[in-house]
């Protein structure tokens, strides 16, 4: 009997080392991306998640216009005309663009595409109003009342992105629905998604512009760390994103693995609820914001790779909208006036700190309660999953500050902490009336001269606080010239 | 034939009260799925139409009922997302019952074997197999998982560390991507059979009629293997019903960890994604599922025992 057990487990043993050998895998000429998040969605115009811009953007669905560093390029554009009143712009649309089924591109696919990205999008609505693109011989053209002008920056590189599909995949769309398996224009098609497991794209051979010298790039939805590591050091990956803080310095060793940090991915906000309760009187706010320890509340969420400690609102340290983080007079810790301005504006109520479990979120909220207990200030953490906090965060009864992170954005009024719709509210007349200005300035000099004195007016009036801003880590190997502005794009790159 | 309807009806009320628990647990949740579909700066037009679209702005009892109606038609509708409903189920089930009938395979080999090796009471192997057991069962399945993938893909390079290729990729490359996540659910589930199997099969030695085989002069393995083990047949049907159940919708950490699209991890995003259509549709399949699977069991049994039947 026992020889018979034993014949069975070493039958086994041989049908799995077979199995073992036999499964070579064919994957020449693919690139394959292991990625954290699944996108919901690739309709990148009514969704921002990084998953989906990452994939679609610039791959499978493309822009108008994109951001080269501070200047716009056109893509599927051949260039906008503003008027001289700067209300009227008009935008010409490429020809010979082909979309992925075959049919060509027109100036009413881009009009329908627009006019939902202005429909979907509030940050769209803010510089537009109710206006809409209409067509006009081979371009499209839309009037407003105030200036256009920084609406092509917000077409190069809304998160939402305003990307071009086919009139008719928009038309059978259900209305409020996202657009499914619509066909783009970019280098890439989709060949496959297997919800769950992967997307594959393929090269497009119809391309308009130049072809992308990487065939097939396979993006796999790994959502857990050590997996996605594990897979690039055994050679499984050619590329990971979110990279742990903690495998950096080991994975700085092994040879052949290229770390690749992006450009500011966004920024942590500590938003302070305006509406109701503690966090109403702005003193109280000042004295968080003298308080805390910034530095602290970024290794919480990052270790000690991916963020930069600095209070201005906009990513990015040099760029146009970058103000000098020292005029903030409450951007730096400083316990003493503090603590002087806490007495003044704090009666012992419990403050409610407000975050989801997303992305790590939760470890900054700890991090800040433990800091505010140890000023006396009583605390209470509510980490809830995403869809609870963004429905308790509506609620202004029920949270006094929460932590979220924001996306990088071209322009400061797409921040949309300061709308006074915004769960936090806006009820500062003199830093609205300069970003209403803003949204109307006539061109980006303007717009980043009045964005240097609406940035100090806001450190005063403190709707939130920015402790720093993230960008994400990758790692690869074998591969070069990634394009990690704005994500990671492979159009570029080349396999070694 | 009254037994086959009266079983129906439990199946009935089964499917009816595990979607109306997670269709109420989901809906009566804070949030609904547009939070997760639409972006953070969508306009009140986008929420509003989204919402119109997807029948949020209807009660619950409208929508419930809705539901039921569309699962019963064979018309699912469409996911939060937008997908068709029967499409992301029906491409998720492959890699379910891959992984389920895999695990199962390597469940019953790896318990059978233990267990036989172990039979003889103070022996090493026994003390091992026993230490085993207690390991296994009291080890989370995603550290069983990691170190799977450590040793097997990451050392000795065997297997893909993670990913699905579903079987018209090739045969031996589906089943090599599925053999881990097998692999780390067999182990857990094998010690529970073996520990339950060997303890059948020693009482069934001490039975008389595996004494009377003893005079007659049989080996103990031979009884072992034969008088003493067909009694236990029904068990192991019973315990294979209630391993394969578990596979079929219990694995999402395995499946997530391993980056494997199966039913497990689809219910856990329907849930997170606050989509009640498809979290309730998967409920329902998967109480079918595990209703069918352990009817089967029982007939199985019964089939080996007809006692069970009276």
């Amino acid at each position: 009997m026992r020889n018979k057990v034993l014949t069975a487990v070493l039958a086994a043993m041989v049908a799995a080392i077979l199995l073992v050998s036999c499964g070579g895998d064919e994957d020449s000429g693919l690139l394959r991306v292991a990625v954290a998040q699944e996108p919901v969605s690739l309709d990148v115009m009514i969704t921002s998640s990084v998953s989906g811009r990452n994939i679609a953007v610039g791959n499978v669905y493309e822009r108008l216009f994109e951001m080269d560093g501070d200047t716009i390029r056109p893509v599927l554009a051949t260039g906008y005309e503003l008027s001289s009143s700067g209300c009227d712009l008009r935008i010409g649309i490429r020809s010979g663009v082909s979309f992925h089924d075959g049919t060509l591109l027109d100036p009413e696919d881009a009009a329908a595409s627009l006019n939902r990205w202005l429909r979907s999008y509030k940050g769209a609505s803010s510089i537009t109003g109710d206006a809409s693109f209409s067509v006009e011989g081979d371009g499209i053209v839309i009037s407003s009342t105030s200036s256009l002008a920084m609406l092509p920056v917000m077409l190069a590189s809304s998160p939402q992105a305003a990307v071009i599909y086919p009139g008719e995949a928009i038309a059978s769309a259900a209305d409020g629905m996202p657009v499914v398996d619509a066909p783009g224009t970019g280098p890439y098609r989709v060949e496959e998604w297997i919800s769950g497991s992967s997307i594959l794209l393929s090269a497009f051979d119809g391309y308009w512009g130049d072809k992308p010298s990487i065939d097939r790039i396979s993006y796999e939805f790994v959502p857990d760390p050590v997996i996605r590591r594990l897979g690039l050091e055994s050679g499984q990956y050619d590329f990971i994103d979110n990279v742990l803080s903690d495998d950096i310095p080991a994975l700085e060793k092994v040879p052949g693995i290229e770390l690749h940090q992006g450009d500011e991915n966004g920024s942590i906000v500590l938003v302070f609820n305006k509406k109701e309760g503690i966090s109403t009187d702005v003193f109280f706010r000042r004295a968080v914001s003298l308080l805390i320890d910034r530095e602290e509340l970024m290794r919480a969420c990052y270790g000690s790779y991916g963020y930069s400690v600095r209070s201005a609102y906009m990513d990015g340290k040099d760029g146009i909208w970058s103000v000098n983080p020292d005029l903030d007079p409450y951007g730096m810790e400083n316990r003493e006036e503090g603590l002087a301005l806490l007495q003044d504006s704090y009666d012992g109520t419990t403050v409610r700190i407000l975050s989801s479990n997303l992305t790590d979120l939760d470890r900054i909220a700890v991090a800040l309660s433990s800091e505010l207990e140890q000023c006396g200030i009583n605390t209470e953490l509510i980490i809830l999953d995403w869809a609870s906090f963004m429905e308790q965060r509506g609620n202004p009864s029920s949270w006094d500050i929460y932590v979220s992170a924001t996306g990088s954005v071209p322009l400061p009024l797409e921040k949309g902490y300061l709308f006074s719709d915004s769960p936090g509210g806006f009820d500062d007349p003199s830093s609205s009336s300069i970003i209403r200005a803003l949204s109307t300035s006539e061109s980006m000099e303007e717009a980043a001269s009045l964005w240097q004195i609406a940035q100090i007016r806001l450190w005063e009036y403190v709707p939130v606080i920015v402790p720093g801003h993230y960008s994400t880590v990758y790692a690869s190997r074998s591969i070069s010239g990634i394009d990690l502005s704005d994500g990671f794009h492979f159009r570029d790159a080349v396999m070694l | 034939m009254d037994s086959i309807w009266k079983r129906l009806l439990r199946l009935l009320l089964t499917m009816l009260i595990v979607s109306l628990a997670v269709f109420s647990f989901i809906s009566f949740s804070s949030g609904d799925s547009s939070s997760s579909v639409l972006s953070e700066d969508a306009s009140e037009e986008a929420v509003e139409a989204y919402r119109k679209a997807m029948g949020l702005d209807e009660p619950f009892a409208v929508r419930y009922l809705s539901f039921l109606s569309s699962f019963f038609s064979g018309n699912w509708g469409v996911a939060s997302d937008g997908q068709d409903i029967s499409f992301l189920v029906l491409s998720r089930i492959p890699a379910t019952l891959s992984i389920t009938i895999l695990a199962l395979l390597m469940s019953l080999a790896i318990a059978l074997s233990l267990a036989f090796l172990s039979l003889r009471r103070h022996t090493i192997g026994r003390a091992l197999t026993t230490a085993w057991a207690a390991v296994m069962m009291s080890s989370p399945v995603f550290l069983i998982a990691i170190a799977l993938v450590l040793l097997l893909s990451f050392q000795l390079d065997l297997f893909p560390v993670a990913g699905y290729v579903p079987l018209s990729g090739g045969f031996v490359r589906s089943i090599r991507s599925v053999f881990l996540p097998s692999l780390s659910l067999a182990l857990l589930h094998s010690s529970l059979i073996m520990l339950m199997m060997r303890a059948a099969v020693e009482s069934n030695l001490s039975a008389s009629y595996s004494m009377v085989a003893r005079a007659f002069g049989k080996g103990f393995s031979r009884i072992a293997a034969i008088d003493a083990s067909k009694p236990a047949l029904p068990l192991l049907a019973i315990l294979s019903g209630q391993s394969a159940a578990a596979f079929i919708g219990g694995s999402a950490a395995v499946e997530t960890l391993f980056a494997i699209p199966g039913i497990g991890s689809l219910l856990v995003t329907a849930a997170l994604r606050r989509d009640a259509a498809l979290a309730g549709t998967l409920v329902m399949l998967i109480a079918l599922s595990v209703s069918c699977i352990s009817m089967a069991a029982e007939a199985v049994s019964a089939l080996l025992d007809p006692r069970r039947e009276r």
